[in-house]
């Protein structure tokens, strides 16, 4: 799992914000279009692309796609 | 008076030659020549509709012929329609006269739109789509051709749907999703994420269904 790939998953699960407004270190909930439907969007990509289920709450611990992806990452060698 | 000829005469042969009997055209347009199908004896057991004509295959187009497909699934739809095509028949589009097709909304040559189907304002349906009784196509949505659309299917406004996407029963797209070319919606699934083509997609929210 690539960190590139992640934050470009990541940025398709929003329909108005430009791709070229996230990297690693976006500070997501900072973000105007976030809402809790790209959450769960957010939460389904991980499971679709990943095969790893996170919960609200590792959505909820993490400031940036960095800190998630650290979560997915850690899950996947579990 | 054109001669129309429905390809496929098992269940949804005989419901499309039902709704081609309730469209404006019958008998003004045309007139319903019979099926083609593979297997002859298709109307055994089943009265009061014209005869099985031949199969695809060994049909030779008339001048005054012009063709539905009655088949509900993508590929064999595309296998046979290509087939009349290549022969240089002619398809028409069937829309029940309790479908609404609003304002700037267009649809292709080879359309079935059933009864009570609501195209909304400013939509783009492509060629040979199948629009199910009940379905509701959002505003400023596109269908791109040989798309297949269930029954209560629900699309929002700016859907994009690409080329030979299969909508089942009572799914839900959400607006301005794209579904990507000959992606499957499973029944009754809400589509929130963008659908890669070729995927199977089920369940609210929709997720790819997994092979292994």
């Amino acid at each position: 799992m690539e960190l590139k790939d992640f934050v470009q998953n990541f940025a398709e699960q929003f329909d108005d914000t430009d791709t070229s407004e996230f990297q690693a270190g976006t500070a997501f909930r900072t973000i105007k279009e976030w809402s809790s439907l790209v959450a769960l969007n957010i939460i389904a990509m991980i499971d679709d692309e990943y095969n790893v289920q996170v919960k609200a709450e590792d959505i909820r611990s993490s400031t940036t796609i960095e800190d998630l992806y650290n979560i997915v990452k850690t899950k996947m060698q579990q | 008076m054109k001669n129309l000829i429905i390809i496929g005469a098992r269940g949804y042969g005989r419901v499309i030659y039902n709704l081609a009997l309730a469209c404006q055209g019958y008998n003004t347009e045309y007139n319903i020549k019979g099926f083609l199908d593979d297997n002859t004896d298709a109307m055994d057991g089943f009265p009061n509709y014209p005869p099985v004509i031949s199969s695809v295959e060994t049909y030779t187009v008339q001048p005054d012929d012009v063709f539905v497909c009655a088949l509900g699934e993508v590929e064999s739809k595309k296998k046979y329609s290509e087939m009349i095509l290549n022969k240089g028949g002619e398809f028409i589009s069937l829309i029940h006269p309790t479908a609404n097709v609003s304002t700037n909304s267009v649809y292709g040559k080879g359309c079935l739109i059933s009864f009570n189907a609501f195209i909304s304002a400013d939509a783009h349906i492509g060629d040979h789509v199948t629009i199910q009784p009940f379905t509701m196509v959002g505003h400023n949505s596109v269908v791109g051709n040989w798309c297949h659309l269930d029954t209560h299917m629900f699309l929002g406004g700016y859907v994009q749907l690409e080329d030979d996407v299969t909508i089942h029963t009572g799914a839900i797209v959400h607006p301005h999703k794209k579904v990507g070319k000959g992606a499957t919606v499973g029944a009754g699934a809400v589509v929130l994420r963008n659908v890669k083509e070729y995927t199977t997609v089920f369940g609210n929210p929709a997720m790819k269904l997994k092979t292994e």
